[in-house]
């Protein structure tokens, strides 16, 4: 049986628990703070600093996707004129917030305050100004500069000029100050945390792997949504222990680790579990992947402001496809990877429209293959089972006839 | 015997339907310098010694950019890519992307990489507009810009050279506006082929044109037909189709919010400023395309005011597939004319899209508006 290919951790039941309480405690447990509506790349660490409650809607969108409710609430955001061609994760939140009637636990609790960092995508500026429309609320864009060559420190005083003006724009909409002292508490648990994280990924060196996509993909949650807060800190350092464990065990995510590969882009989220397992029952160990990396990146020491807007403003996501080629081949030297996997993700433009070039390029650096697989990270309606099988089939053959 | 107006007009729609042939046989001595978005700095490329040439969404069948975008990418990425890869586009000196939309931000590295032997240069154009630290910014990228010419093509950009392009320019974009004011007497298609070859040509050439015409234009006498007077809306319309279709089916185009149209022209860079400070200011002022976020600004009061400036009667959406900034922007936009009553029309454009369907859509509509107010 299929299912048996993954080995869930014991920590699972902790996660679980963690994200229950984050949900729950954004809607009943506020005691009075402001709940904020922020991007994955937003500056959490200012809003944890100034007493404001965060939501994550790409992680809830997931969340949807993953318990298939998705779809639904895409059509229900079409039937209000969002084109089908535009961001699942923004069709399914605006769904959700049109009709929460289909939506897990009824939708997300309202907003007080939007804030949108554009150091992901373009996409999210555009669907944070639908949902301030919708719900009437302010909104924040903070604009980090795409880049193209190398980061300009015009870019980065740029970002830590508008840092000053999200602190003063929060301050406006909910009479918050920010701390210093909190800020730079924050910024130290963010930072012991994601350097958690990525000890973590790092173990997935070891052969065989710890961890494979799936796994990643799940525990990335809190570092997204709870980075800065303690009870993060305690998670990572539990899924630490567990993971060295296996290592020192020698115990694999998969019974038999034969073929080590790496994934890029967002998860198939609604098919999260079948997919791996197609690979799974090849042998094939996700090892490494581009995504849940990002959140792994400390930030500097010294004047907290300055070092949250290089940070931010340098993520993956907002550099060059170059800069990701170079990132990738790295990653295919330190992990051992024989072949990698890219998510062609129609909902994700930045992430994906590059990827034929950067395919060429890193197989060219590497010699190793890979293989571009097109579907959409939340909307299963553009999942084709059949043809994504024999694409996987197909290049898992010429792996084996490579070994 | 053919009108001035008319002759113009003939020649134009062969330039646009074939922009890149011969185009250095077409304006011999000038280096051609390609640019995808208005948000490009046109004044600067002039000043550098370039004429600057808008890369436009073409006809003909996608087939080498298949290998380097996936389907889901924008008709306006995959035809000025395949143009690109066929060589087309070789007598440009460069490309310059400015920062607008994910599609943009992408196809700048690709070309790139599947392409080391054209010069691409790029403007990381700030997308929140209206900020505190947006102009410092600009300023300096514009800055960058500039140095970036001057070493890799040995140019000089002088402070008096750029206040002539600027001038230039100005009045480029003053008899653009003048031609829109006299829209609703001109046939839509005289008026569009005479912004879009803009783009095209040489800007002295252009603005000897613009100025020939608006000189020999008769007395304002209605040209066309008694049909309703309608607004397009969308990022770029380069095709003849929709202008052509509004004049058979006797309708008057009395505007746009098009970058290819009225956003290019809209706002005027101050002559009586340092250039550099007048130009940031000029491309944070603009009319902005749906990738920008304005703060407190709104795009649909500004499409409102049109419909009433212009008297529009209806409102046409042309909308590029998988062009995520409009797309969004549609729902607010159709909301607001909603509770304005002002009707609307979709007009999805896509290479699946035939010209028939187009018709039939627009024809159904224009029926629906009745007749000229």
């Amino acid at each position: 049986m299929a299912e048996k290919r993954y080995k869930k951790l014991k920590t699972a039941v902790e996660l679980q628990r963690l994200m229950q309480w984050h949900y729950a405690s954004a809607r009943y447990l506020r005691l009075g703070r402001p709940l904020a509506w922020v991007t994955s790349g937003a500056p959490v660490e200012i809003l944890r600093a100034m007493g404001i409650a965060v939501l994550y809607p790409e992680n809830y969108a997931a969340l949807c996707a993953a318990r298939q409710p998705a779809p639904t609430l895409c059509q229900v955001a079409e039937a209000r004129g969002y084109s089908q061609d535009l961001c699942s994760y923004a069709r399914t939140d605006l769904g959700s917030a049109f009709d929460p009637a289909y939506a897990p636990m009824q939708g997300l609790p309202k907003p007080d305050l939007l804030i949108a960092c554009n150091n992901i995508c373009g996409t999210v500026v555009k669907w944070y100004e639908a949902m301030a429309g919708y719900y009437n609320v302010p909104l924040f864009v903070l604009d980090t500069p795409f880049i193209h060559d190398q980061v300009q420190e015009s870019m980065l005083s740029y970002v830590a000029a508008q840092l000053e003006e999200l602190v003063r724009f929060v301050e406006r909409a909910t009479g918050h100050r920010l701390d210093m002292a909190r800020l730079s508490e924050a910024v130290r648990v963010a930072n012991e945390t994601t350097a958690l994280w990525g000890e973590i990924r790092a173990l997935c060196k070891s052969r065989p792997s710890p961890l494979n996509a799936p796994d990643l993909f799940v525990n990335m949650a809190p570092i997204v949504v709870l980075r800065g807060s303690h009870s993060a800190l305690r998670f990572y350092r539990n899924l630490k222990a567990e993971v060295e464990e296996r290592v020192r065990r020698g115990v694999g995510a998969i019974p038999e680790e034969k073929y080590r590969l790496l994934w890029d882009n967002i998860a198939i989220w609604h098919h999260l579990y079948r997919f791996y397992n197609y690979f799974a029952d090849c042998d094939a160990c996700f090892v490494v992947d581009t995504y849940t990396g990002g959140w792994s990146q400390t930030l500097p020491e010294g004047e907290p402001l300055s070092g949250i807007a290089a940070a931010y403003a340098t993520v993956f996501l907002n550099s060059s496809l170059q800069y990701r080629v170079e990132c990738m081949v790295r990653l295919i030297q330190e992990y051992g990877v024989d072949g990698f996997v890219m998510h062609c993700n129609r909902s994700c433009k930045p992430y994906s429209l590059g990827q034929y070039a950067m395919r060429r390029a890193v197989m060219e650096r590497t010699g190793v293959p890979g293989l571009l697989i097109e579907s959409d990270m939340c909307d299963a309606r553009s999942y084709a089972e059949e043809p994504i099988r024999t694409r996987i089939q197909a290049f898992m053959e010429s792996l084996a006839a490579r070994a | 015997m053919q009108s001035p107006a008319q002759v113009a007009n003939t020649d134009l729609l062969g330039l646009i339907a074939d922009p890149y042939r011969e185009w250095s046989l077409r304006f011999p001595g000038r280096r051609a310098f390609g640019y995808l978005c208005t948000y490009a700095p046109v004044e600067l490329l002039h000043a550098a010694g370039f004429a600057p040439v808008r890369l436009v969404q073409s006809s003909g069948a996608v087939v080498l950019a298949e290998a380097h975008l996936p389907s889901f990418s924008c008709a306006l990425a995959r035809t000025v890519t395949e143009q690109m890869l066929r060589g087309r586009l070789d007598f440009l000196e460069g490309v310059l992307f400015t920062h607008t939309c994910d599609t943009l931000q992408c196809l700048a590295d690709i070309w790139r990489m599947a392409a080391p032997h054209f010069q691409v240069l790029t403007l990381s154009m700030p997308t929140v507009l209206g900020g505190a630290a947006d102009r410092a910014y600009l300023l300096t990228e514009l800055h960058r810009l500039a140095d970036a010419l001057e070493t890799t093509f040995g140019c000089r950009v002088t402070r008096e050279g750029l206040l002539a392009s600027i001038a230039l320019y100005n009045s480029q974009r003053r008899r653009l506006s003048a031609l829109y004011e006299r829209s609703s007497h001109l046939s839509a298609l005289q008026v569009w082929s005479l912004a879009e070859a803009g783009m095209l040509m040489p800007v002295e050439e252009h603005v000897a044109l613009l100025q020939g015409f608006l000189q020999n234009l008769p007395e304002p006498v209605r040209q066309v037909g008694p049909g309703p007077a309608v607004l397009v809306v969308g990022a770029i319309l380069d095709d003849p189709l929709i202008p052509q279709l509004i004049d058979e089916l006797g309708a008057r185009l009395v505007g746009d919010d098009l970058c290819s149209g009225s956003r290019y022209w809209d706002t005027l860079v101050d002559e009586e400023r340092e250039p550099f400070d007048a130009l940031t200011e000029r491309y944070v002022r603009r009319a902005p395309c749906p990738a920008k976020h304005v703060a407190g600004q709104s795009r649909a009061q500004r499409l409102l005011d049109l419909v009433r400036a212009k008297g529009a009667q209806g409102v046409v959406f042309v909308q590029l597939k998988f062009c995520d900034p409009h797309a969004f922007d549609y729902v607010p936009l159709c909301q607001a004319l909603d509770r304005a009553g002002v009707p609307h029309l979709l007009l999805e454009t896509d290479a699946s899209v035939s010209a028939g369907q187009i018709r039939t859509r627009l024809q159904a509509f224009l029926e629906m508006l009745g007749p000229g107010r």
